[in-house]
């Protein structure tokens, strides 16, 4: 049977006074890997849990497939979760976490302890059946409460930060280890974090969320590149919005008008890179710090603006070159400059 | 070279660390003195009364006697009979409490509790007699039942064993709850949403993760309320109407109408044993269960 | 009055520890009406008029405060007020200083009631009681009816103590009063009594333990027949309760005060007990609890008003067909009587 469609039609919920969700609307495809990505307050836990039926919305249709699920309890959604802080069951074994979905569906003892296993087997966990949960790292108890998630072969997916808790090396590997899984198992995803790079790296779509509603339901490149508002922008990592009067077109470039977006990194210090209709803008360099793979820029430019320059090392800049208050010009290449839609003027 | 430096200073910080602990031990000092001479003296003077003859000499004539009473065995199986049933309704009554005050924001699970812990702050025999005006004859209970004509005759409520027990379970309800509760309170919330995500019904959830992981408490909860209700007096005396004879109202017997010192501070040394041994064998009870390997 | 046992050793022993701090004569009595009642009409003004400073105590068992002070060597009371039977086993046990005979008159106690250890000054009588929801005003009139569960149906309250019961259980079989104790002594008397006490306890729906739960019950109708004390059968009709109450075949008992072994201050205790009980402070005793005194001079000159004489166990009119408890019977074979009783309590 295939993962189905998620779809979420005008869901509302509200705290008080304070809109957690507003009337937000979505339509996950079947055997996509959906993130919510936001900033904390932003709402996308809360709507992973309207999906998961932790939390009743005010108003508004939640759909797994045909079926309306919006008013039924959690325990009759057939939705695997991986929660944040893993939520296994300290008081059973590895095993018992993961056969714990199956006995609970009255699977005989002996078909149960297979399915287990093999879903322990999915996720690298051969051997550690008996361990204790306590006896378990992060990583381990991370793919434990995975396997338990999957092991009932829920309809759909849900997890919620599930990597929080790891450190970077970790994280990146359990990143690819789960869009492994979920290819694998084909199976409808929603996926929320507040990192934009493990939402870049692992999803089909992206939905950024803010102050309660979607900003951005978008593949990873146009989220990243083309960003909508000016929220997205800046919250999908170095971005310089500015006003187009602050740049100087190049070559056959025409006039520019409305608030322009220019990544951190696609700025370069030199004439070529903007090719024949890119931009340039002059500035001061108000403070530099070395990265690693790249050298990171602050420039002053025209009206006390900072424009954030990332350029990659030891290509065309090393610290000698460097000085503080010295003149320099970035260029942009047209493909790189990305226009808002409308938006005042920062 | 090195060894010298090893040893710089070191007999200044060692002094250092002693003074600390000193510190640290005199702060036990009083409470250690006020359990000294008000718990474990008196303690040692009925244990002299138990083996003193009334004429001083030592001797085992007050065990032999205790011992071969009938009415010591009968007093001991009733005292064992109303610290069950009191335990029993505790648990029946006092997990779902404790579940629900979990349950709950900790807003209105505070409130709750200034409710459960009510009963806690007012003395005990404001609360037996309360008791007794609520479950008599002519009481609240029987007023109703009789009144709405669902029973023809007062239901004797007090007097007895039940009166008793619904006092004494009033009584130990809080204390009860109250280690119930936190181990509840402190059980990670998400895994009782994993439990419900994965399809477990709340009984089941309640059943198969809430109860195990709020065992600990559960099982200290019981231990107090079984070793605390061995030694009740008040409750049955007054709720108990003459009937009732457990342990404590037969030492006071023993005591007050026999005149009976020597028997009496044997029957509390008698008392005192089998606290001593429920509770051990409780305490080991509850912490071989929990050492067990998780069940599946 | 007897000493009703509701608190636990440690109370006492905490309460004993505490020390003497003033040089004055300490008197301990059982509090309530009673304690009140005494310190009014009774020691307060004697010891004004003895210029001795008085301080009251309360213990509502004094015969196991006084075991306590005694058995610790800390005798912090001077006088102590306990029941006539206690004050005998007291003696028994030797925690009671012989009275003084030169200071302490006994001439003005009824022959028989005298005690070279423990004064008594008040009485009072175990009595039928009886709501007169159930019955109207023809309760039982003696013990016999009392025990007859067909002309008077419903539920008893008896005492849980064998005390008096004994006397009230030969009483029903006929057994006239000054017959009892020898009955009683009988070989298997005490059986004969716990027989009959066992025939009736079918009816018995609260056996009590304190004079306030007496009255509870007997106000309450959670029982229709009531063995209770004549104050507290009083207290209940005084308070509009639906009860009525008979001397008939009372048995009577008495209260006394003594001075504990190696009080601090043992002659200004006798003098106090004198000085309290003259006829004219135990007849004011009457004014605050209706307890009868002993000093029969009391009754005379009309120093208690007829109307509260009505009310007093040991009033003339009243004292007839009535058994004397008696103190000497009880310290001897109260052991015996006591357990007997338990075990057909728990039976």
């Amino acid at each position: 049977m295939a993962s189905p469609r998620i779809a979420l039609e005008r869901v509302r919920k509200v705290y008080g006074r304070h809109v957690a969700l507003d009337d937000v609307s979505v339509d996950v495809r079947p055997g996509e890997f959906l993130t919510l990505l936001g900033p904390s307050g932003s709402g996308k836990t809360t709507l992973l849990m309207a999906i998961a039926g932790f939390v009743r919305p005010e108003a508004g249709l939640i759909r797994i497939g045909e079926a309306d699920v919006t008013r039924l309890p959690v325990n009759k959604r057939d939705i695997g979760i991986v929660f944040q802080n893993y939520a296994l069951f300290p008081h059973m074994s590895v095993l018992g976490n993961v056969e714990y979905p199956l006995l609970l569906r009255r699977l005989p003892r002996a078909e149960a302890r297979e399915r287990a296993r093999a879903a322990l087997a999915r996720t690298q966990l051969e051997g550690y059946e008996a361990r204790d949960i306590a006896a378990l790292s992060g990583g381990q108890r991370q793919r434990v409460a995975l396997a338990r998630a999957v092991v009932f072969e829920p309809r759909v997916l849900l997890m919620d930060e599930p990597l929080s808790a790891l450190d970077k090396n970790l994280r990146e590997q359990m990143q690819f280890e789960i869009r492994k899984l979920q290819q694998d198992l084909a199976i409808t995803t929603i996926y929320v974090t507040h990192d934009q790079r493990e939402a870049l790296t692992m999803s089909d779509r992206i939905a950024v969320m803010n102050g309660g509603r979607i900003e951005q339901l978008d593949a990873p490149q146009p989220v990243y590149q083309r960003p909508r508002t000016r929220f997205v922008a800046n919250f999908m990592g170095e971005s310089n919005i500015m006003p187009a009067a602050l740049v100087e077109p190049l070559g056959s470039a025409p006039p520019l008008d409305g608030t322009l977006v220019i990544r951190a990194e696609n700025f370069a210090l030199e004439r070529d890179a903007a090719g024949g209709d890119g931009i340039a803008i002059k500035g001061r360099v108000a403070a530099y710090a070395f990265r690693g793979e790249t050298w990171h820029l602050r420039l002053k430019v025209e009206g006390e603006r900072e424009l954030l320059l990332s350029i990659p090392s030891g290509k065309s800049l090393d610290q000698a070159g460097i000085t503080i208050g010295q003149q320099l010009t970035a260029y942009a290449a047209a493909r790189h400059i990305h226009r808002l839609d409308g938006g005042p003027e920062p | 070279m090195t060894a010298m430096t090893a040893t710089v200073n070191a007999a200044g910080l060692r002094r250092d660390a002693a003074t600390e602990r000193r510190f640290f031990l005199s702060l036990a000092l009083p409470s250690l003195v006020i359990v000294g001479i008000g718990a474990i003296l008196p303690l040692f003077w009925i244990l002299q009364q138990s083996l003193a003859t009334a004429r001083g000499d030592i001797t085992l004539v007050n065990y032999t006697a205790l011992l071969t009473n009938g009415l010591t065995w009968r007093s001991l199986l009733v005292t064992l009979e109303l610290s069950g049933g009191t335990l029993l309704c505790c648990l029946v009554l006092g997990i779902p409490l404790a579940f629900l005050l979990a349950s709950t924001s900790p807003r209105t699970a505070s409130r709750l509790m200034v409710l459960v812990l009510l009963p806690l702050w007012t003395s005990i025999l404001v609360r037996t007699y309360g008791w007794l005006v609520i479950l008599r004859r002519d009481g609240l209970i029987n007023d109703l039942l009789v009144g709405s004509g669902l029973v023809s005759e007062p239901v004797p409520l007090v007097y007895n064993f039940t009166g008793t027990l619904i006092g004494m379970v009033h009584y130990m309800l809080p204390i009860f709850v109250l280690p119930t509760y936190a181990a509840m309170r402190d059980i990670d919330g998400n895994v009782i949403r994993a439990a419900a995500s994965m399809g477990a019904s709340l009984w089941h959830c309640f059943r198969t993760v809430i109860l195990p992981l709020a065992f600990g408490g559960i099982a200290s909860g019981s231990v107090i309320v079984f070793v605390y209700t061995l030694g009740f007096f008040i409750t049955p005396a007054i709720l108990g109407g003459g009937r009732i004879s457990p342990i404590a109202i037969r030492i006071d017997r023993t005591l007050s109408t026999l005149q009976d010192w020597g028997g009496a501070a044997a029957f509390g040394v008698f008392l005192l044993l089998i606290v001593a041994v429920l509770g051990v064998t409780a305490l080991g009870a509850a912490r071989l269960i929990r050492s067990k390997p998780a069940a599946d | 009055m007897p000493k009703l046992s509701q608190i636990s050793t440690l109370i006492l022993a905490l309460s004993a520890a505490v020390p003497a701090w003033a040089q004055s004569v300490t008197i301990t009595t059982a509090g309530g009406d009673y304690g009140t009642g005494m310190k009014e009409a009774m020691w307060a003004p004697a010891g004004k008029a003895l210029g001795l400073d008085v301080r009251g105590e309360t213990q509502s068992d004094g015969m196991a405060a006084l075991r306590m002070q005694v058995s610790s060597g800390n005798v912090t009371t001077d006088i102590i007020h306990l029941g006539s039977g206690e004050g005998a086993q007291a003696a028994d046990l030797g925690l009671l200083e012989p009275l003084d005979d030169t200071v302490v008159d006994q001439k003005a106690l009824p022959s028989g009631a005298v005690s070279k250890f423990c004064y008594p000054f008040s009485s009072y009588g175990t009595v039928i009681a009886w709501n007169t929801k159930t019955y109207g005003q023809n309760g039982p009139k003696d013990w016999a009816e009392f025990w007859d569960v067909k002309k008077f149906p419903g539920r008893r309250a008896l005492r849980n103590n064998a005390q008096d019961l004994l006397e009230a259980a030969l009483l029903s079989q006929g057994v006239p009063p000054e017959k009892v104790y020898t009955t009683l002594s009988e070989p298997g008397g005490i059986k004969r009594a716990i027989d009959r006490l066992a025939e009736l306890k079918p009816h018995v729906a609260v056996w009590w333990t304190s004079g306030a739960q007496s009255a509870q019950i007997l106000k309450d109708g959670e029982a229709d027949l009531v063995e209770t004390w004549n104050g507290r059968a009083q207290s209940v009709k005084d308070d509009g309760g639906a009860a009525a109450y008979t001397f008939h075949s009372s048995i009577i008992g008495t209260d006394c005060l003594a001075v504990p072994k190696g009080a601090p201050h043992k002659a200004d205790a006798m003098k106090l007990i004198a000085a309290m009980t003259s006829p004219e402070r135990e007849a004011k005793l009457t004014d605050y609890i209706a307890y009868g005194p002993m000093n029969q001079a009391a009754y005379a000159g009309g120093k208690v008003p007829a109307d509260k004489m009505a009310l007093l166990a040991t009033a003339p009119d009243n004292a007839v067909g009535v058994v004397y408890a008696d103190a000497a019977w009880w310290a001897k074979h109260a052991d015996e009587a006591q357990a007997a009783f338990d075990a057909m309590m728990n039976q």
